[in-house]
């Protein structure tokens, strides 16, 4: 997938380890104590001071390692800026808001991020000792892969908003969490295969009850996207808009946040115009437009098991399968009245739309 | 008892001299020589750290390395700060879910009350064991936890939120 991220190096000069940051914050996770995080702030200390550790990052921007949350090093700082710090949750809050309000970018080493802030997914990082320097892990979350079957899917919008309203007219069990921070609650009585459409952008505080549940339920997945308004923005069906490239993912805390603005700028004033809070564009409903809607990097996973597993007909699934593209030819009410293969095929001769 | 405070902007006002959260700052100022003659405070060094104290605040960490007191991880100098002054209210999301167990024990014998800005994983065995608390209830099983815990995530008003943890004064 086109995700843009910034790529740091920890080196040793024996061993390294690389952290990806795909928006402000980045967390260092500390499941236990124990584990090294503190440490690994020492050591990286000891080691610049001495020359035997570097840490740089792919892209101009400098990195930081602090000690301490101190204002002045931080704020008074105005080129960007890439800080690491331990716990920094432990100060003074007005001191954190206002480094929060900088233009940098944080990694930091700690179980919860100022002010419950957001941070993505795939910006969690688990941190172990070895015997020469540390490695990191991803987050633990059990994500989607196709050919699970599911059973119910639960989306973290509102009835008939959102990724609630489209998915629902292609999968019969949708149940709509009505709110992020309620999704751990609907998840927690669920059996059978659960895929959960959350916005992995946003998970930050939600990360160790959602682990919780996949603790609870080996069958509950999760659907690997950063906001549902990434998967509208990837869609084919926007191909045709010049796409938004003016807008710095890095200034904001919240991927969501980015996504539901850059969408909102491309499809402004066009027939796919996007209002957060508001129901989706017609063209994004319309059965007819399943393909240019899902069938994208972000969206394929979801377009397979919709295809696969929803409530098309066998029929649709068929003539889908045969027509490819060119199934949006195909006339929605011939498309329903076909029952059987033969029909299929007759369809698909004679508008000579076959692969 | 151990009583849970969902995030500093709740910590009454009353209490609010009594709260420390920068533990391994009170850990350096206050720590004296004999804690580390203390059992429990040798068995939860080497649970966590696999460091043994060899004596007073001279220890051997897991790889058989010299080390002082400073160099302990941060969850179990605050379980140190939390054990000699259950007094004070210290920041509860600096320490892991392998310090609970401690915790608890500590909990069993006194009164003490933390902040926690994370969810922290109990198993469901502390509950029925020990006597943990949130708002003036007993958290009884992990769904009363999740619970607790999601009403104070849920957010309404953001910038709300915000300005009441900076007028919190912590």
């Amino acid at each position: 997938m086109n995700r843009k991220f910034i790529t740091v190096d920890f080196s040793n000069g024996v061993d390294s380890f690389s952290i990806k940051l795909y928006s402000k914050f980045t967390c260092i996770f500390g499941l236990d104590s124990g584990k090294g995080k503190s440490k690994l702030l020492v050591d990286l200390l000891d080691g610049l001071v001495d020359k035997s550790c570097s840490v740089t990052s792919d892209s101009d921007i400098k990195v930081r390692i602090i000690d301490n949350v101190d204002l002045d090093d931080i704020t008074s700082i105005k080129e960007r800026r890439i800080y690491v710090l331990d716990e920094p949750t432990s100060a003074n809050s007005k001191d954190l808001l206002e480094i929060y309000n900088t233009d940098h970018l944080f990694i930091f080493i700690c179980r919860s991020l100022p002010f419950k802030n957001e941070y993505p997914y795939h910006n969690i990082y688990h941190l172990n000792m070895t015997d020469t320097w540390y490695t990191v892990s991803e987050g633990n979350l059990r994500m989607y892969k196709y050919p699970v079957p599911i059973d119910t899917i639960v989306t973290e919008s509102y009835p008939d908003r959102s990724e609630h309203e489209l998915v629902s007219k292609y999968f019969p069990n949708i149940i709509a969490a009505r709110g992020r921070d309620r999704v751990e609650k609907v998840l927690r009585n669920l059996t059978g295969n659960v895929l959960a459409l959350v916005d992995l952008g946003n998970i930050g505080r939600a990360y160790r009850i959602l682990c919780k549940r996949c603790k609870d339920n080996e069958n509950l997945y999760f659907y690997d996207y950063q906001a549902f308004e990434e998967l509208l923005y990837y869609a084919p069906l926007l191909e045709q808009l010049p796409p938004v490239d003016s807008v710095d993912i890095f200034k904001y805390t919240s991927i969501e946040t980015y996504y539901e603005d850059v969408l909102s700028l491309r499809t402004r004033s066009t027939d796919f115009e996007y209002v957060h809070g508001k129901p989706l564009a017609k063209p994004f409903l319309e059965r007819h437009n399943f393909n240019a809607v899902f069938n994208s990097d972000v969206g394929k996973l979801l377009f397979t098991l919709l295809l696969n597993c929803g409530n098309m007909s066998k029929a649709e699934v068929y003539l889908r399968a045969q027509a490819g593209d060119k199934f949006d030819l195909l006339p929605t009410v011939a498309v329903a009245d076909c029952k059987t293969k033969q029909d299929c095929d007759m369809l698909l001769q004679s508008l000579n739309v076959l692969n | 008892m151990l009583n849970i405070i969902w995030g500093r902007e709740n910590v009454p006002e009353d209490l609010k001299p009594k709260v420390y959260l920068a533990s391994p700052d009170f850990f350096e100022l206050y720590k004296k020589p004999e804690w580390f003659s203390d059992p429990f405070v040798q068995e939860f060094l080497m649970a966590i750290d696999g460091t043994e104290v060899l004596f007073e605040e001279a220890l051997k960490d897991y790889k058989g390395r010299g080390i002082s007191t400073m160099m302990i991880s941060t969850g179990c100098k605050t379980l140190c700060c939390v054990y000699f002054h259950p007094e004070r209210i210290f920041y509860g999301s600096l320490m892991g879910d392998n310090c609970m167990p401690f915790l608890l024990r500590i909990a069993d014998k006194q009164d003490i009350t933390l902040v926690f800005e994370h969810c922290v994983i109990f198993e469901e065995e502390h509950y029925v064991n020990h006597v943990i608390m949130n708002n003036g209830k007993r958290i009884c099983n992990g769904d009363d936890f999740d619970d607790s815990y999601a009403v104070w995530v849920e957010e309404k008003n953001r910038e709300d939120y915000i300005e009441r943890v900076c007028a919190s004064g912590l």
